[in-house]
């Protein structure tokens, strides 16, 4: 992105579209398509009176481009483009552009354009033997000067680039700059208008802690200042004065990473020569001026950073002159962790964002934890307190629990009425960490967060705010992550327990980090540590003493690690090792195995399905959520029998995509297989359609979307499996014992957008009527329920089917602005969304993730286990008494009137 | 008369038909309950037994009339559709877990 004024300029698409933006309003002023050729540089190109031009750099061609209109100007071809890598661009206002090719290890071309008509006004072959990359290693200062670093012969070498031809060589050693051992040395310059020649002044960064500010005017090189300590620089010109900026650490920079969280020694030693750490994470902004090298007095900004966080990775200055002409700056940090920080003098955070938080890859809702008197409450009914205290223990314990209740209600009532005495403005509902409860029906939980750079997050749901960061170090881009909640907060006082595996994607190593959900820290529980890639992980509903759910990972030599391996886990294993089978899918083979467990934690192989990738390849494979809960065991129909459906725990849904992408020829394949006896239950291809799909499988059905290629629409697909009008196990689910598959019924409908993300609702009990949450790229969810999307839906209404309310079929599906469930709020590129259910059957959480994180609550069946809002307690409260006293006077009276009859 | 009843009530359930066969249901059973009344209050006549037991037939077919009409309604549990809210959700011998190659 190239900054003029008001405008912003932009290459998109892989180098075939440039805009011009209005950076004010964030309006596009025009936009033209480049031609076709990989996207190398561009650069803003000016003549004495202005910056009129821009010029875009591709592998094979050069074209100028007018700034007002993005007409093309003239396009020319590059000499020599085969063997040739053009990088670099550079005018100065003279009316000439300066295009740099190099060859690697062998010389550079050099070729000079004419701003008016492109024609070759200079090309020269500068000879560079030791020459690697130009990016890093070279910059052009001063009139058009190439000075390059060398770092094998610790020199430089400088090249005028309007009228020499050959480098001349600057041996560094008279300087006594020493430079340091792996690592490559880097040059920056600076040009602080493209109408007017860069700054005769560069830096040279000798290793990651050491830059020097250098100076090359009229063919001599000067040392103006050393920097030590230092960890970023940056230049920046306002008017007439050029500033640098550098970052220095408070204290000594060492190499190696300080005690913070990191990964098993393995990761550390890769990344021991690039990681400097500040010890105590507190760094220094100052200014120099880069004619002298002198320190600007009062110029320094003073922040520090987390503790074990992330360190600043990039560094943006912003300056302007003050009134009296001394230069005030604010400085914009980002750090590793991808947040930005923007500074002001002498150290105040203006603000700071975390846009990890664009990148979500895995959430999870965790319950908050209960308050001490609700925890007593729960510790009062438990088993262990009958067996301990008897009768008269458990009597005191309901005493001393009650008088705990009255007195946090009365001084619930003293806050309230306090409270209502202060004016609105002051009362503060900040919700912190140090307060977090459970509210009445579980509605607010803690949202973790983990994101795609390796910082986790723990946000509450019911305001957003953000209550604990944890940075993970070596986390290297592209690694995947599993998030599994082992211990819920359910079981006082074992705190909570989270687990998250991250394995890296290039060593495929990986790594267990042990937190709790709710205060963010390392756990106690050491996890083990895994020698081997681990291909994936089974959260078991067996417990340990301690509640925590049994963790299984399995590794590439196909051994299973439960985490926690305590000597009664083992054994609990070892009762039920029989019954446990993993799957694994291999979607680069295509392959399909299933592994069974035996009693010694090693694994057998006993299935296996193959799908030739030559054909197809797997996108996805989805099983059914484990705390899914399905209240009715079938369908009643209309003459009261009941069709019961076909609820396999193990049943796996995976869906193909055919290789070949032709419209007419391409196809997607569903397949619904057992997991643990590798049986294909129904098989079907879509023929011409495309994805990519999105699906959801849930309860006894698996929903999915395709593009129709033929009809050119967007389609969803509805698929349920029945087992018929009898059970055959009423008592016992074994996939082994399933003679008879079960009755799919399927139906297609028509989608009329396109779909970003799907998900279905789920409560506790499942009482409550699913709906599916659709996004759609324009930013909206749209609650669908479920019964619209039924397979037995008819064509033609019978008396049964009305009798069962089955919606007569019709090919739409309607998008009812009404069924958004986010009414104007839009959330821009939604890549997933999360339903959790609560403590009230009727309401569902739910969080949709993608550039925007968006959090609400639905409730598909409306509200039908709350009272609602106009709900009269003063009407009925005051009838019911009423009739009640009304009824005893009468009685009174009618007692009365029959006694003095009888003396009558 | 009662027969009639039934028929004109037709088999949907609303106010009017419920409350004739509640009526129906009820009368009988209250009957049934003063049994010893009734054979006290017959003890002067020669035939009480079989009087008895024809005060006990008739009651006994008024009852059985207001069961059919429940059935018809379809009040009565005797279908499958009835007991499905019991249906307990069948124990789960294995478990599975896996996925795609993390």
């Amino acid at each position: 992105m190239l900054i003029h004024g008001q405008d912003a300029i932009t290459v998109s698409n892989a180098g075939r579209i440039l805009r011009s933006w209005e950076t004010n309003i964030g309006g596009l002023n025009w936009e033209t398509s480049l031609d076709t050729g990989s996207f190398q540089g561009a650069a803003l190109v000016g003549l004495p009176e202005g910056v009129k031009y821009v010029a875009v750099l591709k592998k094979t061609a050069l074209s100028l481009h007018y700034l007002s209109n993005g007409h093309q100007k003239w396009v020319e071809h590059l000499p020599e483009s085969e063997n040739t890598q053009y990088q670099l661009l550079y005018s100065r206002g003279t009316g000439v552009i300066h295009v740099l090719g190099i060859v690697p290890q062998s010389h550079l071309n050099v070729v000079t354009f004419n701003v008016e008509d492109g024609e070759i006004t200079r090309q020269v072959r500068v000879a560079a033997p030791w020459l690697v990359a130009l990016q890093g290693s070279c910059g052009v200062l001063g009139e058009a000067v190439l000075v390059c670093v060398d770092t094998a012969a610790r020199s430089l070498h400088v090249c005028a680039l309007d009228t020499e031809q050959d480098m001349r060589h600057i041996p560094l050693q008279s300087l006594e700059l020493e430079f340091a051992d792996d690592f490559q040395a880097r040059i920056l310059t600076t040009q602080p208008s493209v109408t007017s020649a860069s700054r005769t002044q560069f830096f040279l960064q000798l290793s990651p802690s050491h830059f020097s500010l250098l100076q090359y005017k009229q063919g001599l090189l000067s040392h103006l200042r050393d920097f030590q300590q230092a960890a970023l620089v940056s230049f920046a010109t306002t008017g007439e004065k050029t500033v640098a900026a550098v970052l220095t650490c408070r204290s000594e920079l060492k190499p190696g990473s300080s005690d913070g969280l990191h990964a098993g020694s393995t990761l550390e030693d890769a990344r021991r020569q690039d990681s400097l750490t500040c010890s105590n994470q507190t760094y220094n902004i100052n200014l120099y001026l880069v004619e002298t090298g002198q320190r600007l007095l009062d110029t320094t900004i003073t922040f520090s950073l987390e503790q074990g966080g992330a360190k600043p990775q990039q560094l943006y200055i912003q300056v302007f002159l003050k009134k009296d002409d001394s230069v005030g700056y604010r400085a914009l940090v980002q750090t590793e962790d991808h947040m930005l920080m923007f500074l002001q003098q002498p150290g105040k955070v203006v603000w700071s964002r975390e846009e990890s938080l664009a990148e979500v890859v895995s959430l999870e809702m965790v319950d908050l934890p209960l308050t001490g008197a609700q925890a007593e409450l729960e510790g009062e009914f438990g088993k262990k307190a009958a067996i301990q205290d008897g009768l008269l223990g458990m009597f005191l314990k309901r005493l001393s629990s009650q008088l705990i209740l009255l007195q946090a209600w009365t001084a619930h009532l003293w806050k309230m009425f306090y409270d209502a005495r202060k004016p609105r403005s002051q009362i503060k509902n900040e919700i912190n960490i140090d307060n977090l409860a459970r509210d009445e029906f579980n509605l607010q939980k803690m949202m973790v967060m983990v994101t795609a750079s390796g910082k986790l997050f723990g946000i509450e749901s019911s305001s957003g705010t953000i209550l604990w960061k944890q940075y993970l170090r070596n986390v290297r881009p592209g690694s995947s992550f599993k998030l599994m909640v082992q211990r819920t907060t359910a079981h006082f006082p074992h705190p909570p327990q989270c687990t998250l595996l991250v394995k890296d994607k290039e060593t495929k190593m990986s790594f267990l980090y042990v937190f709790n959900p709710i205060f963010g820290k390392r756990s106690q529980v050491a996890p083990p540590v895994l020698k081997r890639p681990i291909l994936q992980t089974l959260l078991l509903p067996i417990m340990d003493q301690d509640y925590a759910k049994v963790l299984l990972l399995i590794d590439d030599e196909y051994k299973v690690t439960p985490f926690p391996a305590t000597k009664n886990v083992l054994r609990q294993l070892e009762e039920i090792a029989h019954s446990i089978y993993f799957y694994l899918v291999d979607a680069e083979q295509g392959k399909l195995s299933g592994f069974r467990l035996k009693k010694d934690l090693s694994t057998e192989e006993s299935w296996e399905v193959a799908i030739p990738t030559e054909v197809q390849r797997i996108v996805t494979v989805k099983g059914k959520r484990s705390n899914e809960h399905v209240h009715s065991q079938g369908r009643v129909m209309g003459d009261r029998s009941v069709l019961y459906k076909s609820l396999n725990p193990n049943l796996l849904a995976v869906v193909t995509e055919s290789t070949d992408t032709h419209h007419e020829r391409t196809f997607i394949g569903i397949f619904l297989l057992d997991g643990v006896t590798g049986r294909i239950i129904h098989s079907s291809v879509q023929r011409k359609a495309k994805g990519p799909v999105h699906m959801v499988h849930s309860e006894n059905w698996v929903v999915y979307q395709y593009w129709n290629t033929k009809a050119r629409r967007n389609e969803l697909t509805v698929l349920e499996l029945y087992e018929g009008t009898e059970q055959y196990n009423a008592t016992a689910f074994s996939s082994l014992d399933r003679p008879i598959l079960p009755q799919v019924l399927q139906q297609s409908y028509i989608f009329p957008s396109a779909i970003s993300a799907m998900e279905a609702t789920i409560t506790e009990r499942g009482i409550t009527s699913r709906h599916l949450l659709i996004g759609l790229p324009s930013g909206a969810i749209l609650s669908l329920p479920k019964a619209l999307l039924d397979p037995r839906r008819p064509e033609i209404p019978t008396e049964q089917s009305r009798e069962e309310n089955l919606i007569p079929y019709s090919p739409d599906v309607q998008i009812h602005a009404e069924r958004f469930i986010n009414y104007n709020q839009t959330i821009s590129r939604m890549r997933g969304i999360y339903t959790a259910p609560s403590g009230l059957e009727s309401t569902c959480l739910v969080v949709a993730y993608g550039l925007d994180i968006f959090q609400t609550r639905v409730y598909p069946s409306k509200q039908f286990d709350v009272l609602k809002d106009d709900y009269d307690y003063v009407l009925i409260s005051s009838v019911l008494f009423g009739l009640v006293f009304a009824t005893m006077i009468t009685k009174r009276l009618a007692q009365v009137k029959l006694l003095n009859r009888a003396w009558r | 008369m009662n027969l009639f009843i039934m028929y004109m009530a037709g088999n949907t359930i609303s106010i009017f038909p419920a409350m004739m066969v509640c009526m129906m249901g009820w009368r009988p059973l209250q009957a049934l309950m003063s049994l010893s009344a009734t054979l006290k209050a017959l003890e002067s006549s020669s035939r009480r037994a079989l009087q008895g037991l024809v005060f006990l037939v008739g009651n006994g077919l008024g009852l059985a009339l207001a069961l059919y009409k429940c059935q018809a309604m379809g009040l009565l549990p005797t279908r499958p559709s009835d007991w499905l809210a019991f249906v307990t959700p069948p124990q789960r011998m294995e478990f599975t877990g896996g996925g795609l190659i993390l």
